[in-house]
C-alpha cells in the first residue's frame, strides 16, 4: 500500500506541473526568439479567469479553453507589438500589463468566486495505463496533463530537430543573421510570441479548469514568476525547463506534507521564493564557475548541460529592419 | 538596460506627457465606462460618485492628501534606481520591511514614552529595515548576477511570509493576524482632531522627495545614476564605480520605501497597527507612478497625488456595488496606454520626417 502512495503523490506532482510546465515553455518558445514576455503573472490570471467564465456559462470545456488561449496570445501580442512597432520596452509593458491584467481579472472575477467549476474529465490512455508504475503516474490523467506533455516534446523536437527551430534560435540569438539570410525577423517574433501566449493562455485554464475547477485569484498569483523563474533555471531548454517544473511541484507537495508537522504554513510558503533566489543563484552566479574548478574536467559538459545559463543574447532587444523603420 | 527613454529638457518633457496624457488618459476612462455598462453600472454615477467620495469634504480631501505622502516616498526612491537602470521591483518587500521595523519599536512605546523618542526611533528603524532589504536584491544582483527583478519579486514574497509569520505567531494579539494597537505617542500627531493631516508626515514625505530632486539635478552622483542608467558599460569604463553606485541607490531606495512603510502604520491615515498585506501594492504603485512620468522628478508629487485619489475615491463606489479593484485596474491602464500614446507619437513624428 506504500507504493501506491507514492504513485499517487509522484501523479499529483505530474499533474499539478501540468500548469507550469504549459506557461515556461510557452515563455521559452517566446525568449528564444528575443522577446521577453514579463506579463504572465498576471495573464494567468486573466485568461484562467476567461477560461473559467466562458465554460461555465456554456458548459464547455472547450469553448473555455480556446477563450483563454485567446486572452493569453492577445496579451502577448500587445507585448510584441508595443515593442515591434511602437519602440517600447518590453520589460515596462510586460510589468504594467502583470498589474493590469491580475487586477483585471480580480475585478472581472468578483461575481464568480465560489461558483462551482467543470472538472476536466479523466482519460486513461488504453495499453500505456497498464504499464507498472509509469501507467499510474503518467497516463490515467486528464487532457491537460497529457497536453503539457506533447508540449515538452514538440519544443524540444521544434527547437533543436527542425529547420524553423534552427531560425527562430537564430532570431533570438543573431537578428541580423536571420534576416540577412532572408528571414523576417519581426514577423517571427509576432508569431513565437503569439504562441507562447497562448500556452500561457493554456496554462491559465489548466488552473481553473483542472487543477482546482473555480475561479480563486489567490491559487495562481505568483506562479506565473515562478514560470519565468523555472525558464532562466531552464537555461532556455525544454527539457530542463520541464525538469525544473517537476522539481518545483515535488518540493511544494514535500512542503505541504511538512505542514502536518506543525511548522508555521507562512515560513512554508516562503521556501519556494528561497528557492527561487538560490538556483538563480546557481545556475547564473559566479559559483558555477568556482564549481567547475573544483570539479574533475570529465564532468565539465555533464555540470555545464545541467547547470549553465545563457538567455539568448538577443533578448529584449528591438530589431531595426532595414527598409522598414 | 535601457529602462525607458527619458527626454533631457524638462519643457518638452512637459509638453510631452501633455500630449500623451491627454488621449491615454480619454481612452481609459471610455474603456472602463464600457466595462461599467457592460456590467450593467452607470458610468456618469459612477464617476460622480468617484468625485465626490474622494475629494467632498475636507476629511476625505486630507485623506488623500495622507495616502499620496508614502506613494510619493516610495516613488522619489524608484527615481533613483529607475534612473541607474535598475528595475526596483523589490519595493514592495522594501515596504513591508519597513514597516516590520518601525513595529517593532511601535510595539515597545507605552504611554509614558515620549513621543520625541519613540517616532525619530520607529522611523530610523524602518529606514534601516527597508535598507537592508534593497541591499539584498542590490548584492544578488552584483555579487550572484541574478536579475533584480527575479531577485525583487522573490524577495516580496518572502517578506510578505515574514509579516504573516510575525503576525500570526509572535506578534499576534487577539484572534485575528495583527498586532495589538499601538498607544498614542507611538503614533505621528494629526493637526487637528477632526481630519487625518499631519504635518511631521507631511514634511518626511516632502523632505524625502527634495533630497531625491536635489541628488538627481544638483549633484554630481546624480549625473552619475543617470550615466549608468543610459549604458552603464560605457560609465564603467568612464571611471563610475557602477557597483557601488548600484548598492546605494538601491539603499536610499530602500530608507525611503522603508520610511513609507513606517507611515502605513503610524500616520494617522493607517490603523495604527500592523496588519497582513501592510504595502497593499503601494510599492508597485510607485512604479506606476515614475513609469507614468518617463523619470521626470519634477511631475512625480503631482502624479502620486493624482493615483492617491483613485483609492479614496474608489472607496464610495462599493453603494453602487463596483468593486473598488477598479481603481487598480484605472492606475495600470492609464500608465499603459501613456506609454503606447507615447510610442505612437514618436512613431507619427518618424513617419512625418520621412515623408
Amino acid at each position: 500500500m506504500a507504493d501506491d502512495t507514492l504513485i499517487n503523490t509522484l501523479a499529483g506532482i505530474v499533474r499539478s506541473g501540468a500548469p507550469l510546465i504549459l506557461a515556461a515553455t510557452g515563455e521559452t518558445f517566446t525568449e528564444r526568439a528575443g522577446v521577453v514576455n514579463l506579463s504572465l503573472d498576471g495573464s494567468l490570471m486573466l485568461a484562467g479567469l476567461a477560461g473559467f467564465v466562458i465554460a461555465f456559462n456554456t458548459q464547455s470545456l472547450i469553448l473555455g479553453t480556446a477563450a483563454a488561449i485567446v486572452v493569453g496570445a492577445t496579451i502577448a501580442l500587445i507585448v510584441a507589438a508595443s515593442s515591434i512597432e511602437l519602440k517600447q520596452s518590453q520589460v515596462a509593458v510586460g510589468f504594467i500589463l502583470t498589474l493590469l491584467c491580475r487586477d483585471l481579472a480580480i475585478f472581472l472575477g468578483t461575481s464568480y468566486r465560489g461558483k462551482a467549476g467543470l472538472p476536466a474529465p479523466h482519460l486513461d490512455i488504453p495499453l500505456l495505463r497498464d504499464i507498472p508504475i509509469a501507467g499510474p503516474i503518467l497516463f490515467q490523467q486528464d487532457v491537460f496533463t497529457y497536453l503539457s506533455f506533447a508540449v515538452i516534446i514538440f519544443a524540444w523536437f521544434w527547437i533543436y530537430r527542425t529547420r524553423p527551430g534552427l531560425i527562430l534560435r537564430s532570431v533570438g540569438e543573431r537578428p541580423p543573421t536571420t534576416f540577412a539570410r532572408g528571414g523576417n525577423v519581426n514577423r517571427l517574433r509576432y508569431l513565437y510570441t503569439a504562441l507562447g501566449g497562448a500556452l500561457v493562455g493554456l496554462a491559465g485554464a489548466t488552473y481553473t479548469l483542472n487543477i482546482a475547477p473555480g475561479w480563486n485569484d489567490s491559487a495562481i498569483i505568483g506562479n506565473g514568476w515562478i514560470a519565468l523563474a523555472i525558464v532562466i533555471f531552464g537555461g532556455w531548454y525544454p527539457v530542463r525547463v520541464a525538469f525544473g517544473v517537476y522539481l518545483v511541484a515535488g518540493l511544494r507537495t514535500l512542503a505541504s506534507g511538512l505542514q502536518a508537522n506543525g511548522i508555521p504554513i507562512a515560513l512554508l510558503n516562503a521556501i519556494p521564493w528561497l528557492l527561487m533566489i538560490v538556483t538563480l543563484l546557481a545556475v547564473s552566479g559566479p559559483y558555477l564557475d568556482r564549481l567547475l574548478k573544483i570539479l574533475p574536467s570529465r564532468l565539465h559538459p555533464l555540470v555545464r548541460t545541467l547547470l549553465r545559463a545563457r538567455p539568448p543574447a538577443a533578448l529584449g532587444t528591438i530589431f531595426e529592419q532595414e527598409g522598414q523603420k | 538596460m535601457d529602462v525607458v527613454r527619458r527626454s533631457d529638457n524638462r519643457f518638452t518633457g512637459l509638453i510631452r506627457l501633455a500630449v500623451t496624457l491627454g488621449p491615454a488618459l480619454l481612452i481609459v476612462v471610455v474603456a472602463l465606462a464600457l466595462i461599467l455598462l457592460a456590467i450593467n453600472k452607470d458610468p456618469v454615477t459612477a464617476v460622480l460618485q468617484f468625485i465626490d467620495g474622494a475629494l467632498g469634504t475636507d476629511q476625505r480631501r486630507s485623506d488623500v492628501l495622507m495616502i499620496a505622502l508614502p506613494v510619493l516616498l516610495c516613488s522619489s526612491g524608484l527615481l533613483l534606481t529607475f534612473t541607474a537602470g535598475l528595475w526596483n521591483i523589490g519595493i514592495e518587500g522594501q515596504v513591508a520591511m519597513g514597516a516590520i521595523f518601525a513595529t517593532g519599536i511601535a510595539r515597545l512605546v507605552t504611554v509614558n514614552t515620549s513621543s520625541w523618542l519613540a517616532i525619530p526611533a520607529e522611523l530610523a528603524l524602518a529606514m534601516l529595515g527597508g535598507a537592508l532589504w534593497a541591499l539584498l536584491a542590490a548584492l544578488l544582483k552584483t555579487r550572484g548576477n541574478v536579475n533584480e527583478i527575479f531577485g525583487g519579486v522573490a524577495l516580496n514574497f518572502i517578506a510578505g511570509n515574514i509579516l504573516l509569520f510575525l503576525l500570526n505567531g509572535p506578534w499576534q494579539a487577539g484572534n485575528y493576524p495583527q498586532t495589538a494597537p499601538f498607544e498614542a505617542p507611538a503614533l505621528l500627531p494629526r493637526l487637528t482632531p477632526s481630519l487625518s493631516l499631519s504635518l511631521p508626515a507631511l514634511a518626511i514625505a516632502a523632505t524625502g522627495f527634495l533630497a531625491v530632486f536635489f541628488i538627481l539635478r544638483g549633484t554630481h552622483w546624480g549625473l552619475q545614476l543617470r550615466a549608468m542608467g543610459r549604458n552603464a558599460r560605457s560609465a564603467f569604463m568612464l571611471g563610475v564605480r557602477t557597483e557601488r553606485n548600484m548598492l546605494l541607490s538601491m539603499a536610499l531606495c530602500g530608507m525611503l520605501a522603508g520610511l513609507a512603510g513606517a507611515l502605513l502604520v503610524i500616520s494617522p491615515i493607517s490603523r495604527g497597527k500592523l496588519v497582513p498585506n501592510i504595502s497593499g501594492g503601494l510599492g508597485f504603485l510607485g512604479v506606476l507612478v515614475v513609469l507614468l512620468v518617463n523619470v521626470l522628478p519634477t511631475w512625480v508629487p503631482f502624479v502620486a497625488l493624482f493615483f492617491a485619489i483613485i483609492p479614496i475615491g474608489t472607496l464610495k463606489l462599493q453603494n453602487l456595488g463596483i468593486d473598488p479593484s477598479l481603481g487598480n485596474v484605472f492606475q495600470s491602464a492609464l500608465v499603459l496606454a501613456v506609454l503606447l500614446a507615447n510610442g505612437f507619437r514618436t512613431r507619427l513624428s518618424r513617419t512625418s520626417r520621412e515623408s
